[in-house]
C-alpha cells in the first residue's frame, strides 16, 4: 500500500517535470563509444536553453527518461498488448516460461542471439502497465514497448 | 549542373588528380607501352561515341608533379627547361601542372624531359576520360542520382559486388522483379519449394531472406518501398533492362518487418537476428540498409545493431523526413551513438539538402540523391520516389562496392572513406558531420582517409592567445592539422602536426588586435581528411596587470603596473572611492607603466584599474589596486598599504615570502607600520 502511494506520487513528480520541460530530446554525440553518452536538453520553453550533459551507461534510465516525457506513449507509436523484454544473464528460458505462466502472459517470439523476447501481456494489462510490472522483475534487464517504425518514402 | 559552378575549380582538380593517381601505375610504363599506337592515332576532331575508345590523351599537354616541398622557382625552371608553358594550376595540390607543350615536342619527348629532373615525383599524359562504362539499361539516363555520384567513373573502377551481401531491412523485395531476380541473395543451404526447412534455421523455404512479420521464408513485397529501395542498392546493371543500381552486381537479402502502415519493432529484431544467423553460418553480409525509423528510443533496436557492429556489419540509416534536427529530434535507429551507423540525409539535383530532410551536425554522417529516384517496384515496374529512404540505399550501395575494392577493410575503415571522400557542399557544411553527399568515386580513389573534425572554436581571453578546440570524428587518424588565416595571408599551418585524438590547441604565437581565421584537418598515411567548419577570432589587446597602489603621502598614491602589450596607444587609470563607479583619472602614453595620483583626501582608501588602449580599441582591465591615503600632518612618507591582486613593494621580501603563508601576519605588520608611522 505504502509502496502503491509512493509510486503515485513519483509519478506525479515525473508529470510536474515534463510540464516544466516541454523541450527534451537525447541525441548522440561524438563520444567514444564504450560508453553510452546522451546529450539531453531541457529547458523551460519550447527552445532550448539550458544543455546538461549526462555520461550514461545504463541504457535503461535512457529509456525511463523518455518514456517519463511522454515520447512513448503517445497515438498508435507501439502494438497493444506486447512487450520487448530482455532477461538478465543467468535466467534459464525454464525459469521464463514459469514466470510468464505465472503471470497469465507468454512468449510469442524468441530472438535467440539477442536473449530478447516478444511477450503477450495478460489479457486486461496494457502496455505502460505492463512496463512497470516487468522492470520491477529482478529476473528482466528491460523491457520496452513494441515501437512501430516506418518508412521514410515522400511521395 | 548549378552545383557543378559553385563547387568550383578546386573540386574538379580533386576528380583529375584522382584519375591521375590511378594511372600513375600506367603512367610510368607508358613510354615502353603506348608509344607506337597513340602517336599514330590523329583522329583527335572525331567525336566519338561511348563505349568506343578514341583518343586516349590530350595533344600536347601532359600532367606534371613535383615532389612535395619544391621551391615554386625551381618547378618553373622546370618548365622553362623543357620550354613549356603551365596552362593549369590547381590550388589544393600546389605540386601538380598540367603544362603545354611547345610546337612539336611529342608527349613521349616531354614525358622523358620531366621524368629526368629528379624534382619531379611523376609526369603522364592527360588522359582523357569518357563515362565509357555507362550501361545499357535503358532507362539509365533518367538515374540523375548514379551521375550525381560519380558511378559511371567508378564503375571504370569496379561494378561488380557478387561477392558481397547486403540485407535490405524493409517492406520485402519482389525477388522475382526482371530487374533485380539476378542480384537477389540466395540461401545456399535451402531447397525451394520443398516445405522443409533444410537449414534448420526456423523457416521453411527461406530462399531469398524472410517475412518477420509472418514468420515465414516469403519476402515478398507488396507495398513497393524494400523493392525501390532494393533496385538503388542493386537492381542488374548492364543488362538492358529498366534501371541499374549502385552495384551492378551484388547479393540482396530481403528482410521483411513493414507493411505499409510500418512495422513493429519486435520483427525488425528478428530480422537482425536473422541477419547475425547468416553471417554466423558464413555469408558475407557487409552491409544493412535500415530506410525507415521514428522518435522513440528502444534498447532492443540498440543492442540488436550493436552486435551487427561485432561481426563487423555496417548499419545505413535514413535520417527522417520531417525537416528536422536530429540532434535535437532524434530519429532512431539513425540516431544511435553507434560507429556501425551512417545516417543519410537527401539531396536533390541541385545538390541543396531536400526541403523534407533531417539533418544535424553531430548526428546525421552525409548526404545522398533521394529527390525524383528512380528505380524498380513490384511486378517489374519502375517508378520515382522521394525520401531520405531512397537516398540510404546510394550510401549502402557504396558500402556493398567498397567492401569488394577494399576487402582488407574493416567497416570503420570503410566508413570513414565514405565519410572522408564526400563532395564537399559549402551549404551543407554546417548541418552534415561530413559536410558534403556521396561520391563513389572519390571513395574509390581515395580510401582510408580519416573524418573530418567539426565543430571548431576559436576563442581569446583577456591577452592575444588563441584557444582552439573541435571535435575529434575520426578513429583511424595519425592526428590533427591546424591551418590560419588573416585578412592579407592565405591559409597556411601553424604549429606541428598535433597528435592522434587531440581536440584542443593554443596558438600563442598571435599579434594584438587582428582577425584570425582558424580551420583543422585530420590526417594518417592516406591523406587527409576534408576541412572542418572555419572559426575567426579577432585577438584582444594585451591587459596590463601586477598593478600596485603605495601611498606615499596624505594626497598621493603611486601606481606602477606591467605593460603586457607592443602596440598599446597608451593606457587609461581609472579610480574609484568606496561604492562610487570607476572613473578615469588619468591617460598615459604608450610604454609608461607608472603613475602618481595626487590630490587625494588623507585617510580614504582608494581603487584602481588600468588598461590598454589603441585607438578605438580597449583590453580588458588590470587587476584592481587599493591604497589608504595616511591621515594628514602625521609627517612620513608611511601609510595604510593593501594591496589587492599581485603583491606589495611595501614590506619587502619577507612579505612577499609571507603573504601565501599567514594573511593574518600581514595585518599584524600593517599594524605596526602604521603605529611606527604615527
Amino acid at each position: 500500500m505504502l509502496l502503491i502511494m509512493f509510486l503515485r506520487a513519483l509519478l506525479v513528480l515525473l508529470f510536474i517535470t515534463i510540464l516544466l520541460n516541454p523541450c527534451f530530446s537525447i541525441g548522440r554525440t561524438p563520444s567514444d563509444d564504450s560508453s553510452f553518452t546522451t546529450k539531453l536538453l531541457l529547458s523551460k520553453g519550447r527552445c532550448c536553453t539550458e544543455e546538461v550533459l549526462l555520461k550514461h551507461t545504463d541504457l535503461s534510465y535512457i529509456s525511463e527518461v523518455t518514456d517519463m516525457l511522454g515520447c512513448s506513449f503517445n497515438g498508435q507509436t507501439y502494438r497493444e498488448g506486447e512487450l520487448i523484454v530482455k532477461f538478465r544473464e543467468g535466467v534459464s528460458e525454464e525459469d521464463i516460461k514459469k514466470l510468464l505462466e505465472s503471470m497469465n502472459a507468454a512468449i510469442i517470439n524468441k530472438f535467440a542471439r539477442l536473449r530478447t523476447y516478444l511477450i503477450k501481456l495478460p489479457p486486461g494489462m496494457d502496455v505502460p502497465e505492463g512496463i512497470k510490472v516487468f522492470r520491477n522483475l529482478k529476473e528482466v534487464e528491460y523491457a520496452e514497448p513494441n515501437y512501430i517504425r516506418r518508412t521514410f518514402e515522400g511521395d | 549542373m548549378q552545383s557543378q559552378t559553385t563547387s568550383g575549380g578546386p573540386l574538379k582538380g580533386i576528380r583529375f588528380i584522382g584519375l591521375s593517381v590511378l594511372v600513375f601505375l600506367i603512367a610510368i610504363s607508358f613510354i615502353s607501352c603506348n608509344e607506337g599506337s597513340s602517336s599514330t592515332d590523329r583522329s583527335k576532331d572525331v567525336r566519338q561515341p561511348y563505349g568506343v575508345a578514341g583518343r586516349d590523351f590530350s595533344e600536347g599537354e601532359i600532367i606534371v608533379k613535383f615532389r612535395r616541398g619544391i621551391p615554386f622557382v625551381d618547378m618553373m625552371k622546370t618548365h622553362l627547361r623543357v620550354n613549356a608553358r603551365v596552362k593549369k594550376t590547381y590550388k589544393y595540390f600546389p605540386e601538380i601542372y598540367v603544362a603545354r607543350l611547345p610546337e612539336g615536342m611529342s608527349i613521349e619527348d616531354a614525358l622523358r624531359e620531366y621524368l629526368r629532373d629528379p624534382d619531379v615525383e611523376y609526369a603522364e599524359p592527360n588522359y582523357i576520360r569518357r563515362p565509357f562504362i555507362v550501361p545499357d539499361d535503358p532507362l539509365f539516363s533518367q538515374q540523375w542520382g548514379l551521375n550525381k555520384i560519380d558511378a559511371p567513373e567508378a564503375w571504370e573502377i569496379i561494378n561488380d559486388a557478387s561477392s558481397v551481401v547486403v540485407a535490405v531491412i524493409d517492406t520485402g523485395v519482389d525477388y522475382a522483379h526482371e530487374d533485380l531476380s539476378y542480384n537477389m541473395w540466395v540461401n545456399p543451404k535451402e531447397v525451394a519449394g520443398n516445405d522443409l526447412d533444410d537449414d534448420g534455421n526456423g523457416y521453411v523455404d527461406d530462399i531469398y531472406g524472410i517475412n518477420a512479420i509472418n514468420g515465414t521464408g516469403d519476402p515478398m513485397d507488396h507495398h513497393g518501398h524494400g523493392t525501390h529501395v532494393s533496385g538503388i542498392i542493386g537492381a542488374t546493371g548492364n543488362n538492358g533492362i529498366g534501371v541499374t543500381g549502385v552495384n551492378w552486381k551484388i547479393k540482396i537479402m530481403a528482410l521483411k518487418f513493414m507493411d505499409g502502415s510500418g512495422g513493429a519493432l519486435s520483427d525488425e529484431i528478428e530480422c537482425i537476428d536473422y541477419i547475425i544467423d547468416m553471417k554466423q553460418r558464413g555469408e558475407n553480409i557487409k552491409g544493412v540498409n535500415g530506410s525507415f525509423g521514428s522518435s522513440q528510443f528502444s534498447q532492443a533496436e540498440y543492442h540488436a545493431i550493436r552486435l551487427l557492429q561485432d561481426y563487423g556489419i555496417i548499419f545505413v540509416a535514413a535520417a527522417g523526413n520531417e525537416g528536422s534536427n536530429n540532434d535535437s529530434n532524434p530519429v532512431y535507429p539513425a540516431s544511435y551513438d553507434l560507429p556501425n551507423i551512417i545516417a543519410v540525409a537527401a539531396t536533390d539535383q541541385d545538390d541543396t539538402l531536400a526541403d523534407f530532410s533531417n539533418y544535424g551536425i553531430r548526428s546525421v554522417d552525409l548526404g545522398a540523391p533521394g529527390v525524383n529516384i528512380l528505380s524498380t517496384i513490384p511486378r517489374n515496374g519502375y517508378a520515382s520516389f522521394d525520401g531520405t529512404s531512397m537516398a540510404t540505399p546510394h550510401v549502402t550501395g557504396a558500402v556493398g562496392l567498397l567492401s569488394v575494392y577494399l576487402t582488407s577493410y574493416n567497416y570503420i575503415q570503410i566508413k570513414e572513406t565514405i565519410l572522408s571522400s564526400v563532395e564537399p557542399l559549402p551549404p551543407l557544411s554546417s548541418r552534415l558531420l561530413s559536410g558534403g553527399r556521396l561520391n563513389l568515386f572519390y571513395a574509390l580513389s581515395f580510401p582510408g582517409r580519416p573524418v573530418r573534425p567539426t565543430g571548431l572554436s576559436a576563442s581569446s581571453g583577456t591577452q592575444a592567445v588563441v584557444n582552439l578546440s573541435w571535435i575529434d570524428n575520426s578513429q583511424i587518424e595519425d592526428g590533427f592539422r591546424i591551418e590560419r588565416k588573416t585578412s592579407s595571408t592565405p591559409f597556411i599551418p601553424i604549429g606541428d602536426p598535433l597528435s592522434a585524438n587531440t581536440v584542443s590547441y593554443t596558438d600563442s604565437d598571435v599579434e594584438e588586435l587582428v582577425e584570425y581565421t582558424y580551420r583543422v584537418y585530420a590526417f594518417n598515411g592516406n591523406g587527409n581528411s576534408p576541412y572542418s567548419n572555419e572559426s575567426k577570432v579577432r585577438t584582444p589587446l594585451n591587459a596590463p596587470s601586477g598593478l600596485t597602489a603605495i601611498p606615499v603621502s596624505p594626497s598621493v598614491i603611486s601606481l606602477s603596473w606591467t605593460d603586457n602589450s607592443s602596440i598599446e596607444g597608451g593606457f587609461r587609470i581609472e579610480r574609484k572611492k568606496g561604492t562610487d563607479p570607476y572613473a578615469t583619472v588619468a591617460t598615459v602614453s604608450s610604454n609608461i607603466k607608472s603613475y602618481a595620483d595626487t590630490g587625494l583626501s588623507s585617510s580614504t582608501t582608494y581603487y584602481y584599474r588600468v588598461r590598454a588602449y589603441k585607438g578605438i580599441s580597449v583590453s580588458a582591465y588590470s587587476n584592481e589596486a587599493s591604497a589608504t591615503t595616511p591621515a594628514s600632518g602625521g609627517g612620513g612618507g608611511g601609510g595604510g598599504c593593501s594591496v589587492g591582486g599581485k603583491g606589495a613593494k611595501r614590506g619587502g621580501a619577507i612579505l612577499y615570502l609571507l603573504i601565501p603563508l599567514i594573511p593574518v601576519l600581514i595585518k599584524w605588520i600593517e599594524r605596526s607600520i602604521r603605529k611606527e608611522a604615527l
